[in-house]
C-alpha cells in the first residue's frame, strides 16, 4: 500500500517517524508530507473547486499537490496534535483544500446527506493525534471527529490512534499497530 | 436582566461579511444591541493575516463579556483560521487572563441540511472555551446554510423562524443566561424538507457552473492510470 502521512504537527515530533515506521513494520510504503515546509493558502470558501475548475483548486499553490499525492495513494494518515479536539490549523490549512476530491453531489450515508465521491478509487482513512495532556473530552472529541471525516470519505472502518505527545517510540508504534488491526487494514 | 455590555462577534468564515456565518452573527448583534449592548465585528482570516487587525481582536476579546463565534461547518469541523485564531487567543490567555467573567457562545452552519452534523464543530468550540477560560453559554446549529446564501434573514417569508430563534436566543444572552433548549431546538429546525433543499442546492450548482462555462463537473484530473 502507498500511504500518504500528512504531518500538520507546527513543531517537528518523533512520532512523525514512529508513524513512518509503524507503517514499514506492516510492509506498506509510507511518503511523509511536512506541511511546514508546504506554502498552502486558507480556502476561500468560493467552490471554484467544484464549479470552474472541477477537482481543481483555483488557488495555485502546495495544496494542488497535496491533493494529487492524496488521491493517489492508496491511504491517507493524518499526524496533528489534538487541538481544542480537532486538528491543528496547520493540518485544516490543507484538509480544506481537499473538498475537490468529492462531487458537488449528494448521497445518503447512514441516513445523512453527504456528497458522492469524485474518483472510484478512495484510500483509506486515518489519524495519529498527539494529546498534551489526558483530557478524555478532547479525546473523545477527536475520535469522533475522525469518524465524521470517515464518513464524507465514504471510509468504513477508519484508523484512529491516539497517544500523549510525550508518550516514547514503543508506546506509539504498538498503538498504531493495534489501531490498524481495529481497522482492518493489510 | 443583567447591565448592557460588551460582545465580540468573531466570524470563521473566510467569506467575511458575505457569508451565512456573518448574518446570522448579525441578527443576535442586533438582538444585543437593542437592549443597549456595544459590539464589535472581526473576521478570523483577516485577523491572522494582518497585525493591526489582529490588536483590535485582541483587546476587544481581552474586554468582553460575550464572544460570539460564528462560522460554517468545515470538514466537519471548523475552518482553519478559525482554528488558528483560537490557538493565538489561547497562547495569549495562558499568560495573562483577563479580570472579568467570560461567556462564549458559538453558532455554526452547515451545508448539509441535518444540523446535528455540526455537533463536533461546536464541541470543538467548547473545549476552546474551557482551555481559553470562557465559560461556555451554549451552541446553535444550523443546517441547509445554502439555503440563507445571499438571502437576508428577515421577520418575513422563509427565514422568519431562523430570526425568531434568534431574537429568543439574543433575549437570554441579554438576560446574562445560557442558551436555552427550546432556541438551540428552533435554530435547528430545517427550513424545507431534505430533498427538497438537496433538489435545489444541486440545480443551483449545475446553474452556477453552467455560467462559468463549465461543461464536466465529474472530470478526475488526479486520477491513477489504474483507474
Ligand atoms: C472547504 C469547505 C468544507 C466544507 N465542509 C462541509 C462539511 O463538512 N459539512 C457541511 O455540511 N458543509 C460543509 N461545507 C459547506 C459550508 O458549511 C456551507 O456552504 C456554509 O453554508 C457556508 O457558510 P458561510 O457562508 O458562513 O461561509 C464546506 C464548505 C467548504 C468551502
Amino acid at each position: 500500500m502507498k500511504i500518504l502521512l500528512i504531518d500538520g504537527c507546527a513543531v517537528e515530533q518523533p512520532a512523525a517517524a514512529w508513524l513512518a515506521e509503524a507503517c514499514r513494520e506492516r510492509g506498506w510504503s509510507p511518503t511523509t508530507l511536512n506541511l511546514r515546509a508546504l506554502t498552502i493558502a486558507s480556502c476561500t470558501g468560493c467552490f471554484g473547486c467544484w464549479l470552474r475548475t472541477p477537482g481543481i483548486c483555483v488557488t495555485d499553490d502546495d495544496g494542488r499537490e497535496v491533493l494529487k499525492q492524496l488521491v493517489q495513494s492508496d491511504g491517507v494518515i493524518l499526524l496533528t496534535p489534538v487541538t481544542f479536539g480537532g486538528y491543528s490549523a496547520l493540518l485544516k490549512r490543507a484538509l480544506d483544500r481537499i473538498i475537490p476530491m468529492i462531487s458537488p453531489f449528494f448521497s445518503t450515508v447512514n441516513g445523512e446527506t453527504h456528497h458522492r465521491l469524485r474518483y472510484t478509487r478512495q484510500p483509506r482513512f486515518g489519524a495519529l493525534g498527539l494529546m498534551g495532556d489526558d483530557d478524555a473530552v478532547e479525546a473523545q472529541t477527536f475520535r469522533t471527529l475522525v469518524a465524521r471525516n470517515a464518513l464524507n470519505w465514504h471510509e468504513p472502518r477508519p484508523a484512529v490512534a491516539l497517544v500523549r505527545a510525550d508518550a516514547g517510540a514503543t508506546a506509539t508504534r504498538a498503538t498504531l499497530q493495534a489501531a490498524f488491526d481495529i481497522a482492518g487494514w493489510k | 436582566m443583567s447591565a448592557p455590555g460588551q460582545a465580540v462577534l468573531l466570524i470563521g468564515s473566510p467569506r467575511g461579511g458575505r457569508s451565512t456565518s456573518a448574518q446570522l452573527g448579525e441578527v443576535l448583534v442586533a438582538g444585543l444591541k437593542k437592549r443597549g449592548w456595544t459590539a464589535t465585528t472581526h473576521v478570523a482570516r483577516t485577523a491572522i493575516a494582518n497585525t493591526s487587525s489582529w490588536s483590535e481582536l485582541e483587546r476587544a476579546a481581552a474586554a468582553a463579556e460575550l464572544v460570539i463565534v460564528a462560522t460554517p461547518l468545515y470538514v466537519d469541523s471548523l475552518p482553519a483560521p478559525l482554528i488558528e485564531t483560537f490557538e493565538r487567543l489561547h497562547a495569549l490567555r495562558r499568560t495573562a487572563t483577563p479580570p472579568q467573567a467570560q461567556r462564549l457562545i458559538a453558532v455554526v452552519n452547515s451545508g448539509f441540511p441535518e444540523a446535528s452534523q455540526n455537533d463536533t464543530a461546536l464541541a470543538i468550540c467548547r473545549c476552546f472555551a474551557r482551555r481559553a477560560g470562557f465559560h461556555w453559554d451554549g451552541g446553535l446549529a444550523l443546517g441547509m446554510g445554502g439555503a440563507l446564501s445571499g438571502h437576508a434573514i428577515t421577520e418575513h417569508g422563509r427565514t422568519h423562524a431562523v430570526a425568531a430563534a434568534l431574537h429568543r436566543a439574543a433575549d437570554e444572552l441579554a438576560a446574562g443566561g445560557p442558551l436555552s433548549a427550546g432556541a438551540i431546538q428552533a435554530l435547528a429546525r430545517p427550513m424545507m424538507p431534505v430533498w427538497l433543499y438537496r433538489l435545489i442546492a444541486e440545480v443551483s450548482f449545475r446553474i452556477a457552473a453552467w455560467r462559468y462555462g463549465t461543461r464536466h463537473l465529474g472530470a478526475r484530473p488526479y486520477a491513477r492510470e489504474d483507474d
